[in-house]
């Protein structure tokens, strides 16, 4: 017991639930578990209308001519129905401010983060209940910038979501620049605030909250990632927070560290003069990426923690090389800080940092190889049960291996040259970010979604997701590949033009078979939005441990009351002893006692 | 529970079975690679692309068809057998991980001398060129041709509108088989300096000048355009790169160019002459 400091109010905070208001209880909320839900609901809602922003892209680059369907003569009367460049370049920024800020790392870190934290080292809640509380109401302000800022004088921001300077900090530079800038750059600031507070919440409850006998090489992987992603995001997110800061200063004309010094002490941008100043347009870049290369490591490790468990409770066998898991997921963290140059291998920053930014770079592949094969090692052997997480998972490692290996590719630097901003990268980071963590975030929601309501949801209808999601978004984003390679830049509201290429009707046709696919894939989620709604309330009810899993939040009752667990859990032992041979059953919980004779099994 | 086995095996399958077939479709009808114009810094680029997608196209297929084998050699749910009650290989964890160190540090040190060739070893020779990029266009300026030095004057980078130069809007003319050296900057915003056949791409700083050298080896126009996001018109940022057939042809044309605008009137594709203009200006110098 000694190494559960705060469990004294265990008992006392247990019966507290019962007097709650509705509005303590389920909107603002200090329960590990609503917040969890809250920001769970919020992410998937966000994805909702990210995805709707992802299909008017590929409507653009498939049929640049053709007046959007249904929406087209509604929003831009004045150009037939027609998207307009500012519309395309707004569109682009929020669809990936919002699928990273609002959808992925919302999803990863704090909805199944804070669910998930608690139960799985057996605690009744995480250690700073109200400061969780807040971090959720924290991205409201952000969220609500974002949204407002389509409302502005110039719409939404139109830098991308990288906001680089100068087109995002002079406000005349470009319609977007305005207002929607000064709001982007507030949202970010805001989504961060909670991000900070999650993180700083969950390495506190990792530490000082773990039941009884939990050891740090007892932990599931899925609290390890976590616990090495909120190392990740205390470290890097001030950096962002300051280039933040620093644009939006910038942005309101109050300061110009990011404005250089130019021609006869005058900036002109869009016939607008403007005093010029000593800034580094550079400097930011480096700021902003310092963050947001970590930034995807905050995506996808939690993604790889949760499936490292999911995979191993559907193929009923121990996960391979738990510790190597461990440590490739700390090399990863480690390496991640020191290879944020890679994205401006042409960007005008010294090539010579270049080298050494790719050689870190192209290392961080080791530790993300030495994850795949565990993986795969996994399932050799072992007697799956086919179930629509499993899938999801298995489906995450296929794609992982493509986004993994494309990315040797823009590391190398005289590579990188081409296929800089080209559509190549925009397949490589899909692959990674959406194509695996995506899928992972569906396979978490499968998994765990019996925890949450006590109920499964469909699987008939989860394969049929499976299987129609898997093909489209292969297929859909597969291709982008090849038009990078021949030349298709990023962001672009029209790519016709390029059609002087001999290769530019294979360019269109595969636009339009990776817009089609895409436009399936998004229908597809229809019945997993339907399956989500219909399982909450009519799914078929299950009792606390459906999966027959080890780990310990499948030991409190489903959905788990205010307080958690019913009793303090004590752990005897790693949370992966599937097909023990020394037990009954095909699983052995973390909770059950030592069985006779269970030490000549122990893993070395 | 065996056919689901089978089903989601051939499913898994179709990943690598797709994933080559489509680059090979791909390749069989040209419309993988542009085509490479450049014969010193392209070819090496592209044979690096080689030697990297090799490489990780065996990897891909391989570790793609393992992870099939594995599902396909799985247990089956209904049998009374438990699954395999392994923990790990440290034999194998070490193994792989100095296999694929090995390969990484081979990818990783094979790429230094060409990057350095292609961005660091700057060539020692006058600029041909200075590139303003600005929303949403190029221009380009050139020496002005020395009639008695019979070469072209000296271009000026840190001023290049000064007397002895003049300008072209979206088209930069270079003569073939060699290598030609730009310095690039911008107006306003970022933009990208971007030519797929030849394989070149560098980013427009404003405040930085930045030098970029490549060659082109087959005279011809061809395609460059902007790859960095500069507001709504940065789809329209297209310009063409003129590839003369030698260095002779190249400085014929200079001179004609030299002497047009010394005729009242001017020429009709130079867009300005005016020294002292807006474009008047000191940049800092980046390298």
């Amino acid at each position: 017991m000694n190494n559960h400091p705060l469990e004294g109010h265990n008992s006392e905070h247990s019966h507290h639930g019962h007097e709650m208001s509705f509005i303590r209880r389920y909107i603002f909320s200090t329960d590990h578990k609503i917040i969890g839900l809250q920001f769970f609901f919020t992410a998937w809602f966000m994805m909702i209308v990210g995805g709707l922003l992802a299909l008017l892209i590929r409507w653009q680059l498939a049929y640049p001519d053709s007046p959007v369907p249904l929406i087209g003569r509604w929003l831009w009367p004045h150009n037939d129905g027609k998207m307009t460049p500012e519309a395309y370049v707004a569109t682009v920024t929020m669809h990936g401010s919002i699928m990273i800020f609002a959808v992925i790392i919302p999803m990863t870190t704090a909805a199944f983060g804070n669910y998930l934290i608690p139960l799985q080292i057996g605690y009744r809640d995480m250690a700073f209940p109200t400061l969780n509380m807040l971090s959720y109401w924290f991205i409201w302000p952000g969220l609500i910038c974002f949204i407002a800022s389509y409302f502005t004088q110039g719409g939404p921001s139109g830098s991308g979501w990288t906001a680089y300077p100068t087109l995002s900090v002079i406000q005349q530079a470009a319609p977007g620049s305005g207002t929607g800038q000064t709001l982007w750059y507030l949202g970010l600031l805001f989504v961060g605030v909670s991000s900070m507070m999650g993180s700083v919440n969950y390495l506190t409850t990792i530490i000082n909250c773990r039941a009884p006998g939990m050891t740090f090489f007892r932990l599931p992987m899925t609290t390890w990632s976590l616990f090495v992603t909120a190392i990740l995001q205390a470290f890097a997110l001030p950096v962002l927070t300051v280039a933040l800061i620093m644009g939006l200063l910038d942005n309101l004309g109050w300061t110009a560290f990011f404005v250089p010094q130019n021609f006869d002490g005058n900036w002109i941008v869009n016939n607008f003069t403007r005093r010029s100043a000593g800034g580094q347009p550079l400097l930011f870049q480096h700021l902003f990426w310092f963050y947001s290369h970590p930034a995807v490591y905050i995506m996808v490790l939690p993604v790889m923690g949760m499936a490292s468990d999911i995979i191993a409770t559907h193929v009923r066998k121990p996960l391979f090389g738990y510790k190597p898991m461990v440590f490739s997921i700390l090399g990863i963290a480690g390496l991640g800080f020191i290879v944020w140059g890679h994205h401006m291998f042409v960007s005008g920053m010294n090539p010579s940092l270049g080298t050494a930014f790719m050689v870190a770079t192209i290392m961080i592949a080791l530790p993300s190889s030495v994850k795949v094969f565990n993986w795969i090692f996994t399932v050799w052997g072992s007697k799956p049960n086919w179930s629509t997480a499993l899938l999801f998972t298995l489906a995450f490692v296929a794609f992982f291996i493509i986004g993994g290996l494309s990315g040797i590719f823009m590391a190398s630097t005289p590579t990188d040259i081409h296929i800089h901003d080209t559509y190549f990268i925009v397949a490589h980071f899909h692959f990674v970010i959406m194509l695996g963590g995506m899928f992972g975030l569906f396979a978490a929601t499968y998994h765990w979604f019996p925890k949450m309501f006590g109920r499964k949801m469909n699987e008939t209808l989860g394969k049929l997701h499976f299987v129609l999601s898997f093909l489209t978004i292969f297929i859909g984003f597969y291709l982008m590949h090849q038009v990078g390679l021949l030349g298709q830049p990023r962001r672009y509201a029209d790519i016709r033009p390029l059609v002087d290429s001999e290769a530019s009707y294979a360019i269109m046709l595969m636009n339009k078979i990776s817009s089609h696919s895409i436009f399936l894939f998004g229908a597809a989620q229809l019945i997993f939005v339907f399956n989500l709604f219909y399982s909450m309330f009519w799914g078929e009810k299950v009792d606390k441990n459906p999966w027959r899993s080890n780990t310990l939040e499948w030991e409190a009752p489903s959905p788990p009351p205010h307080g958690n667990f019913e009793r303090t859990p004590v752990v005897y032992r790693g949370p992966y002893e599937y097909s023990h041979p020394a037990a009954s059953e095909d699983y052995l919980p973390q909770t059950h006692p030592p069985l006779p004779g269970e030490e000549q099994y122990a893993a070395h | 529970m065996y056919w689901q086995k089978i089903l989601w095996t051939i499913l898994f399958l179709s990943v690598p079975i797709f994933g080559v077939a489509s680059f090979w479709v791909c390749d069989m009808y040209g419309a993988l690679w542009p085509e490479n114009v450049s014969e010193i810094y392209g070819r090496k680029i592209d044979h690096l692309f080689d030697v990297i997608m090799w490489i990780t196209g065996i990897f891909f297929v391989g570790t793609e068809l393992l992870l099939v084998y594995a599902m396909f050699t799985s247990k089956d749910a209904d049998s009374s057998q438990k699954a395999d009650f392994v923990h790990g290989n440290r034999t194998m964890e070490i193994g792989w991980t100095l296999m694929a160190a090995a390969i990484l540090v081979f990818i990783a040190f094979y790429q230094i001398p060409t990057w350095s060739q292609v961005k660091i070893e700057k060539p020692k020779k006058p600029a041909d060129a200075h590139i303003t990029a600005s929303m949403w266009m190029w221009q380009v300026r050139y020496p002005l041709w020395d009639e008695e030095a019979r070469t072209p004057r000296r271009l000026d980078v840190t001023q290049p509108a000064l007397a002895e130069s003049f300008e072209l809007v979206n088209e930069l003319h270079i003569p073939a088989r060699e290598t030609v050296l730009v310095y690039l900057t911008s107006r306003d915003v970022i933009h990208s300096f971007f030519i797929p056949k030849m394989r070149v791409k560098q980013d427009a700083v404003p405040g930085l000048l930045v030098p970029v050298w490549f060659d082109a080896g087959k005279p011809g126009t061809y395609e460059f355009y902007c790859a960095e996001l500069c507001g709504p018109g940065h789809y329209m940022m297209r310009a063409r790169v003129v590839v003369h057939e030698s260095r002779e042809a190249y400085n014929r044309w200079l001179r004609d160019q030299t002497q047009r605008l010394r005729e009242p009137g001017g020429g009709p594709e130079i867009a300005s002459d005016n020294a002292g203009d807006t474009l008047t200006h000191s940049v800092a110098q980046a390298h």
